[in-house]
């Protein structure tokens, strides 16, 4: 699949997890930008109005619950595909994440490949939404 | 003239011995805490570089690690530039990240730069903190090798250093590692109760299959085949169903229990009139689990009925779980409630409303509710529950 314009945003607060991440993006996307803690993911997403949000549950400053919250509730982020990906394992965190927004949900350790999928298809249902 | 002269003297004399006691003695704290110092600053210094250098390796490796051939090429740059122990806690760090095959890339290139022969001699410390921070080592490096040195270490002497073997294998995720892990954990099952639930909880994140083999095999004792039921339903592993209906009929309540708290979570129609069945369990506990159960499955008359019966049960938890089980049940459940409330029972009233308290409501349920309320405002032993009632938004307003 050839590189596309959307924009990705990824809000991890550990370095090296974000830079494979960002790193797996670099082949879907040109425009991948990170934010290391809850309160600078809400902020990049008001500002790049982004297509993806990969969000870790365990973030600094606002947790990612919160800014599941906090973005779906404001209509102009509403449009922005989330996908949750954290070490969290049990069955009440996906609930909870789905029950408040998340499009998608993926746990640690992951395969680079599956997140991959995970955005391109994202990315795919986004566009079909905008066509 | 002699004796006045010596008090003077022999005075001067122990002041000077205690001046110069104390001299000393301020000397040595001050040189202790000048070496303390030095050691904090030289300390921190060496931190932040080797931070430094992680996140350096962390940008190069990044794309390594994550796609591509080049992954030795890249850490054998990365070595020459910042140095083997930023490298190889980078690749550690990421293996633990990371599955699927570049886990087993990266685990190849730890081998490669020798940082597993590193963990290996130092596994072998005549001190237990160190052995574990080694096996802890060999753990996030993965492969063969690690493996057999993780295999070895589950017959530690030190439990600590067990416990970390335990976690190696489990990550590792090969069948006989996850065979040697079990082994292991059930000849010393912990008496920590926090440890043995993280064992199972970390078995079924890393290894749900092995763990559901290993429970309907029946290996585990009772006391573990709870706690493995109780990891692989917060996993939502769905193949325990089958084997969690069975145990609904075991003759140990508290297998009966846990069996219906699993079946809740995975929201298993199928075992709806089971279900129904432990509401009348000799046991509180198991009524209990049975009626919290029935909250996240949508049910019917039967069941609705049921719990509507619980309500006036001997045990106020039972009583509790049951009514938050109509609360989750939508209009139908609603109705139930306001029916109980309706009645004489004042303790199944009592928690009627406090469960109804916590509902939406739809515009029928609440023109019903508002219809009984005058009796239940004429009752003054119903005073406290009509106040939360009153004051919970969205019920009556």
């Amino acid at each position: 699949m050839p590189r596309e314009r959307a924009c990705i945003v990824v809000a991890e607060d550990d370095d090296l997890t974000a830079a494979m991440i960002l790193a797996v993006l670099r082949d879907v996307t040109w425009r991948a930008v990170w934010a290391a803690d809850g309160e600078a993911a809400i902020q990049m997403v008001e500002q790049h109005r982004p297509q993806v949000l990969v969000l870790d549950l365990y973030l600094p400053i606002r947790t990612g619950l919160e800014v599941l919250r906090i973005l779906r509730k404001r209509p102009d982020a509403n449009g922005c595909r989330i996908l949750v990906l954290t070490a969290q394992a049990q069955i009440g965190t996906e609930q909870e994440a789905r029950a408040n927004g998340a499009d998608d949900f993926l746990r640690k350790p992951f395969d680079p490949l599956e997140l991959k999928a995970r955005v391109e298809q994202l990315l795919r249902e986004e566009r079909e939404e905008a066509e | 003239m002699i004796a006045t002269a010596g008090g003077p003297v022999a005075g001067a004399t122990i002041f000077t011995v205690l001046a110069v006691l104390v001299l000393a003695l301020g000397v040595i704290v001050a040189a202790v805490c000048l070496s303390l110092m030095i050691h904090h600053l030289v300390s921190s210094h060496r931190r932040l570089r080797h931070a430094a250098r992680m996140r350096r390796a962390a940008t190069l490796l990044a794309p390594y690690l994550v796609g591509g051939n080049d992954l030795p090429q890249a850490v054998g740059e990365a070595r020459k530039r910042l140095g083997d122990r930023a490298v190889a806690d980078v690749l550690r760090r990421a293996r633990t990240e990371i599955k699927g095959p570049r886990a087993a890339a990266i685990s190849e290139a730890l081998a490669e730069m020798g940082e597993v022969d590193r963990l290996k001699g130092i596994a072998a410390s005549r001190r237990a903190w160190k052995r574990m921070a080694a096996i802890r080592g060999l753990g996030e490096c993965g492969g063969d090798e690690a493996q057999q040195l993780l295999l070895s270490a589950v017959r530690d002497p030190d439990p600590v250093v067990r416990r970390a073997a335990r976690d190696g294998l489990l990550a590792d995720g090969r069948p006989d590692s996850i065979q040697a892990a079990i082994g292991s954990f059930l000849e010393d099952v912990p008496k920590r109760s926090g440890w043995r639930r993280e064992f199972y909880a970390r078995m079924a994140t890393m290894a749900s299959p092995a763990l559901l083999e290993e429970t309907v095999a029946g290996r585990f004792p009772p006391a573990e085949e709870k706690l493995a039921m109780e990891a692989l339903g917060d996993v939502r592993e769905m193949r325990v169903m089958s084997h969690a209906r069975a145990r609904l009929s075991a003759s140990d309540p508290e297998i009966r229990a846990t069996a219906a708290r699993v079946l809740g979570k995975l929201g298993d129609t199928g075992s709806v009139p089971a279900l129904i069945n432990l509401l009348d369990d000799s046991e509180w506990y198991v009524r209990a689990s049975a009626a919290r159960a029935l909250e996240f499955i949508p049910v019917d008359e039967p069941a609705l009925d049921a719990l509507g019966k619980r309500l006036s049960d001997s045990v106020w938890w039972v009583r509790a779980d049951a009514a938050l089980s109509l609360a989750g049940q939508g209009e139908a459940g609603a109705n139930v409630l306001i029916t109980v409330m309706e009645g004489e029972d004042k303790y199944a009233r009592d928690t009627a409303m406090a469960a109804i308290a916590r509902t939406g409501l739809t515009p029928a349920t609440r023109r019903r509710l508002r219809d009984i309320l005058p009796k239940l405002t004429a009752d003054p032993e119903a005073a406290s529950s009509l106040a939360i009632l009153q004051a919970a938004p969205g019920v009556l307003r």
